[in-house]
């Protein structure tokens, strides 16, 4: 299999791989971050009121 | 019409998303899955060598990026014209997502630029018209921020969103009207060979598929945060 088998362009394309995986990695954590925050607010409102 | 305002409101919305999100996210990972493994695994390309593979990921990342920016510019006239209650809290949530793929764009065409064209960047109507791109994502976001108000600030932005859209056709045939260092145009024009034609397809399936699952979480996350804030201004 040549899944990591690369030539001498190895270093852009993992580059590449990482930085794409960095930058959609850290828009779903914040992402879900964001979300159960929010959940989390809400619900301790409700509860005062 | 009738249609969107029927489904589309933030009570509609919360129930049918619950429903969908377990299959959007089912759909995104299946797509990621199929399309690294066809990504990863294609043969070398006879004058790019394994520098091919970086094609799976920055074609995606631009065709996400300007995807993006045609859904605010329709939430945006949803809201001017016909006062869609959801469409404002769409746009918003959706120009973040765009301006992250518009990046990542940008940087990973500049890292298959170096070793294909000698340099990481040129000033050429493609990649300038692109770069262009983001600062129209940050002006949109920053206009959202600057308006304390989210019933003035939609429309402010919502106007503004749309002039920008005349940069997406610009982007799209740069490389035909001008003289380009960036390629033509070659999925449909038919250039593409099969071996890559295929796992391109199924990566910006799943950047698009990516895209509409943060987007319909961040979506839900804006209508809590509206609960939340009308529900403190009204022990207030």
């Amino acid at each position: 299999m040549d899944f990591l088998a690369t030539d001498q362009w190895a270093g852009y394309v993992a580059a590449v791989y990482g930085i794409s995986a960095v930058g959609l990695g850290g828009a779903v954590l914040v992402t879900l971050l964001g979300w159960y925050r929010a959940k989390a607010r809400l619900a301790a409102l409700e509860k005062r009121s | 019409m009738q249609f969107l305002f029927r489904y589309a409101n933030p009570a509609q919305f919360m129930r049918l998303s619950d429903a969908a999100l377990p299959l959007l996210v089912a759909a995104t990972l299946l797509a990621f899955a199929v399309g690294l493994y066809l990504g990863l695994t294609v043969p070398p390309d006879y004058q790019q060598g394994d520098s091919v593979r970086i094609m799976f990921l920055h074609v995606p990342a631009a065709t996400a990026a300007t995807t993006v920016y045609g859904a605010i510019a329709v939430c945006s006239i949803l809201s001017l014209v016909w006062r869609h209650p959801l469409s404002d809290t769409a746009a918003r949530a959706a120009a973040p997502f765009g301006a992250l793929f518009t990046a990542l764009g940008l940087v990973t065409g500049a890292i298959w630029g170096k070793p294909m064209w000698g340099t990481y960047w040129v000033w050429d109507a493609r990649l300038t018209s692109f770069l262009l791109l983001l600062f129209i994502y940050f002006g949109y976001m920053a206009l959202w921020n600057a308006i304390e108000d989210e019933v003035k600030a939609a429309p402010a932005a919502a106007i503004p969103a749309l002039a920008g859209a005349v940069n997406i056709p610009i982007i799209k045939f740069s490389v035909e009207w001008w003289n380009t260092l960036h390629q033509g145009e070659s999925i449909v024009s038919g250039h593409l060979a099969p071996v890559f034609l295929a796992p391109l397809l199924v990566m910006m399936l799943a950047y698009l598929l990516l895209f509409a699952t943060l987007w319909t979480v961040r979506i839900r996350t804006a209508i809590l945060e509206r609960r939340a804030r009308s529900l403190m201004q009204g022990a207030a």
